[in-house]
């Protein structure tokens, strides 16, 4: 079976696999990465919102926007609109930064495979 | 083949066009035009003053979406998006030179020379038409809405060919430009209001354990 390094050369794996290896795994995981992208061209949504842009059930999407706020990068807040109450979700400015991080370091990966 | 940037784009795409997919936006523009337009046309002396409605849409497209959007797919509010001075200089630059090459050619396909009367009747409709797409023009190509890009166009062609088709022209071409996109524009967003409200039922969610 070809290795990686052999189609690449050395170099180019270990740079790679370098990267890889630096990748955030808060923001890698799909699901998480999923709100993280739904929230980027956002201020803020509500749980319902995200619910049906992410396709997660209530229990999935609840836990994982629980690791993101543990981690800084997703703000929940609580408000009551017309006596409803409601949680509003946004992007804080470290879950930005290291969105944008991971997307330049996901980018990078693919100029070197190719 | 999709990479997983593509894929994120994508998710990021589809939540933007979540949010116009009611038509609310179409109704209340398009219902703002007719009105305009046809007061206009009819020439009342309340057409001028129709123009104060404008301060009325943003508070009943918060309603209509407090009432059957958000209690359907949710609530988002945009990121306003910060224009480069750049950017806004670039559009008032291409707006002029629209202008003048629109006199310059209109002046040179009819003969006429270059004057206040040419710029009142041919050149301000579609100066009109052309500043009024550059809103469409926005939304489309945030979300790729195809159905935006119609509406610019609409406006774009209908300001330049009104008056050159003899229909209308000067201020009468704007009103009827107005009335009749407006129009269009309304019945589409009422289309797509009824089918969103019918398509979507109202979900109650409990966000509790968040």
């Amino acid at each position: 079976m070809p290795r990686c390094s052999d189609a690449m050369g050395f170099d180019e794996a270990l740079l790679v696999a370098t990267t890889l290896s630096g990748l955030d795994r808060t923001v890698h995981e799909p699901a998480r990465l999923a709100i993280l992208s739904v929230l980027r061209g956002f201020e803020s949504a509500d749980f319902l919102f995200l619910l049906h842009q992410t396709g997660l059930t209530r229990g999935n999407l609840s836990s994982h926007l629980s690791k993101l706020e543990t981690a800084g990068y997703v703000e929940i807040r609580k408000e009551f609109v017309d006596k409803i109450p409601r949680t509003l979700l946004s992007l804080t400015e470290p879950g930005r930064s290291a969105l944008e991080a991971y997307r330049r370091s996901m980018a990078e990966i693919l100029t070197d495979l190719e | 083949m999709m990479t997983r940037i593509d894929r994120l784009n994508d998710v990021e795409l589809r939540a933007m066009r979540a949010t116009v997919r009611d038509g609310i936006a179409e109704m209340l523009l398009g219902g703002l035009l007719l009105v305009l337009g046809v007061l206009n046309l009819i020439g009342t002396p309340f057409g001028a003053l129709a123009i104060l409605l404008v301060f009325g849409l943003a508070p009943l497209g918060n309603w209509l979406k407090r009432r059957y959007v958000h209690p359907r797919i949710g609530y988002a509010k945009r990121l306003q998006s910060q224009q480069p001075i750049r950017r806004t200089m670039i559009a008032v630059i291409t707006a002029l030179l629209v202008l003048v090459g629109t006199l310059l050619v209109l002046a040179w396909s009819f003969g006429r020379p270059v004057g206040g009367g040419l710029l009142v009747s041919h050149a301000v409709p579609a100066l009109w038409g052309c500043i009024m797409a550059i809103g469409p023009s926005i939304v489309a190509r945030r979300c790729r809405l195809v159905r935006w890009y119609v509406v610019a166009a609409l406006f774009a062609i209908g300001g330049i060919l009104l008056p050159i088709l003899g229909v209308a022209t000067g201020y009468d071409a704007i009103s009827l430009e107005s009335a009749s996109v407006g129009g269009l524009a309304l019945l589409y967003g009422i289309g797509l209001f009824v089918t969103f409200v019918r398509t979507h039922a109202v979900e109650e969610v409990s966000d509790a354990a968040v």
